[in-house]
């Protein structure tokens, strides 16, 4: 066989688990192709089960062991990685979680998946410049209005309605207290982002969330500001001063 | 016989792999071992990791192995990946760069293991062309190691010796030894471990790997599984020792991955393996 179509028949049995095709090209001895194949198999699928708990470990917390290992595997069959760095796997396990029936009941799992794999992202993105006070301190009204800016690719913005924030602070210690967490739904924004060394979070208001939304693509500040909102200009600079201190804005490629 | 090849500019001393649980101990202890093997495939976010190598670089000989390339691919290597370890092998000019004689991406999917190539012209000629193409986009020779292998092609018409030596001769790269992986291919394939060494031991070695396997039963039936979650057995120490008086002395890994255990225990079982790189040493003085 060629080898473009072993590996084409190593793909669709890896994903299927079905031998008949593959297993002639394997040497039988006291264990069968199938029997040999199943090894790989079997690795493949641990492996990256292996690698959704390192990277949802609140969320394998959260639904227990067992739960979080069947749900994986189909996650990972569904949803196989298209690149070798697994630190960034896992994109749709969230969305995966939320439409699964079991979890209907208990949307703050797929909630608590949604912000982990932000605070992955916010960890690996890649280091950029971000804007200065003193890029904006000599530009004048109109300039600013126009200039073109969007989010760096280290500031996440997670939207949920459990308290997502809370429980994974809860569940940083060995035993979690979840008793003083109060689980009232309630709509609301998480930034999470990597200004320096370190992650950081905190719940964004509205108008803020607002605007580093509008940002996700390149936009103006003006436009940006624009989504805020009614709120004046004391509110607005509060928003802006955020974004430049946490590093959340980068120069559009249009101002480059 | 004892003079590096050009693959490796490592310590001819024990090594440990650096894993995430242990990256904050080592940076703040500098424990006392001459090199580190880190997975490179960890270190490609933008993130702080890199910095975090930079600054482990002044201490210590910095190994890149990487177990994502996929060599053994038909389709070719995925450039972008390629670019970006060109950039970390720029950033750190580690000691040595490695991956394996293996296979995990085809049309778009990254299996994440190290599926076995079979040992034939045209996948010798894949794998050629891709290690080539390695060594062209970071400027210096790559060693690829020999894998654990539980299933042999039928299409295959060399044994894997023979296939390694052509491949080492036709690029240019060095062989990554991994000793346990010769024991566990060689029990599963019911091949002899000793015609193994002889076979492999003139070509350009520039690094050993040591590390634990399980054996599985399988109804009455076993095969032997590589896990780098256990200590190295007794029979790969004893081929440790043939592999040495048949090779000479070579910087030397413990691989240890799953189910880590404590600093301190890799770096007992590092301290064994530098016991034997010592003798071996005295011997070949």
């Amino acid at each position: 066989m060629r080898l473009a179509d072993l590996q084409a028949a190593y793909r669709s049995y890896l994903l299927s688990g079905d031998s008949a095709a593959l297993a002639p090209a394997i040497v039988a001895d006291s264990f069968d192709g199938a029997e040999r194949l199943a090894i790989y198999r079997n690795n493949f699928l641990i492996s990256l089960g292996e690698a959704l708990k390192a990277n949802f470990p609140v969320t394998l917390q959260l639904v227990g062991a067992d739960f979080f290992e069947q749900a994986a595997r189909r996650f990972v069959l569904a949803h196989p990685p298209q690149r070798p760095c697994l630190f960034e796997y896992g994109a749709g396990f969230a969305d995966y979680l939320r439409d699964l029936p079991h979890l209907s009941a208990v949307p703050y799992v797929a909630e608590m998946a949604r912000f982990e794999f932000a605070r992955i992202a916010a960890f690996n993105a890649p280091v950029e410049p971000a804007v200065t006070p003193d890029a904006l301190a000599g530009l004048s009204p109109e300039q600013l209005e126009s200039l073109p800016i969007r989010r760096t690719r280290h500031a996440r913005i997670v939207s949920a309605r459990a308290p997502v924030l809370a429980l994974w602070q809860a569940h940083q210690a060995a035993e979690p207290d979840l008793d003083a967490i109060d689980m009232t739904s309630r709509p609301h924004a998480l930034l999470v982002c990597r200004p320096e060394q370190a992650l950081m979070f905190q719940e964004l208001d509205l108008s803020a969330s607002a605007f580093l939304l509008a940002a996700e693509n390149e936009t103006s500040l003006g436009t940006a500001a624009a989504r805020c909102g009614a709120v004046d200009d004391a509110t607005l600079g509060r928003i802006i001063a955020l974004a430049l201190q946490l590093r959340l804005l980068a120069l559009g490629d249009r101002g480059a | 016989m004892n003079v590096l090849p050009a693959c490796s500019q490592l310590p001819v001393a024990s090594g440990i792999g650096l894993r995430a649980a242990h990256h904050e101990r080592v940076h703040e202890q500098l424990p006392d071992i001459a090199w580190l093997e880190v997975h490179t495939e960890n270190f490609l976010g933008g993130g702080a990791t890199p910095s975090m190598l930079e600054t482990l670089r002044e201490r210590y000989a910095i190994s890149l192995h990487g177990v994502g390339l996929s060599l053994g691919s038909a389709e070719g290597l995925d450039e972008e990946h390629l670019a970006r370890i060109a950039d970390l092998v720029r950033r750190l000019d580690p000691a040595a760069v490695s991956d394996h004689v293996s296979w995990s991406v085809t049309g778009g999917v990254y299996f994440n293991d190290l599926l076995p190539i079979p040992y034939d012209e045209e996948a010798l000629s894949v794998i050629v062309g891709n290690v080539t193409r390695f060594q062209e986009a970071i400027g210096r020779p790559v060693m690829v190691e020999n894998p654990s292998t539980y299933l042999r092609h039928a299409q295959s018409d060399r044994a894997e010796p023979q296939f390694l030596a052509e491949l080492c001769q036709r690029s240019g790269c060095g062989l990554l030894l991994d000793v346990n992986n010769v024991f566990v291919s060689t029990e599963n394939h019911g091949d002899d471990a000793q015609a193994y060494l002889a076979a492999i031991a003139h070509l350009p070695i520039g690094e050993i790997h040591l590390s634990g396997h399980h054996l599985r039963q399988i109804g009455n039936r076993s095969i032997r599984i590589d896990d780098h979650g256990s200590p190295v057995s007794d029979p790969v120490w004893a081929l440790y020792e043939q592999a040495l008086s048949l090779v000479g002395p070579r910087p030397t890994l413990i691989e240890w991955d799953s189910a880590l255990p404590p600093l301190e225990t890799l770096l007992a079982e590092a301290g064994k393996a530098q016991t034997r790189l010592d003798a071996a040493k005295r011997n070949a003085a």
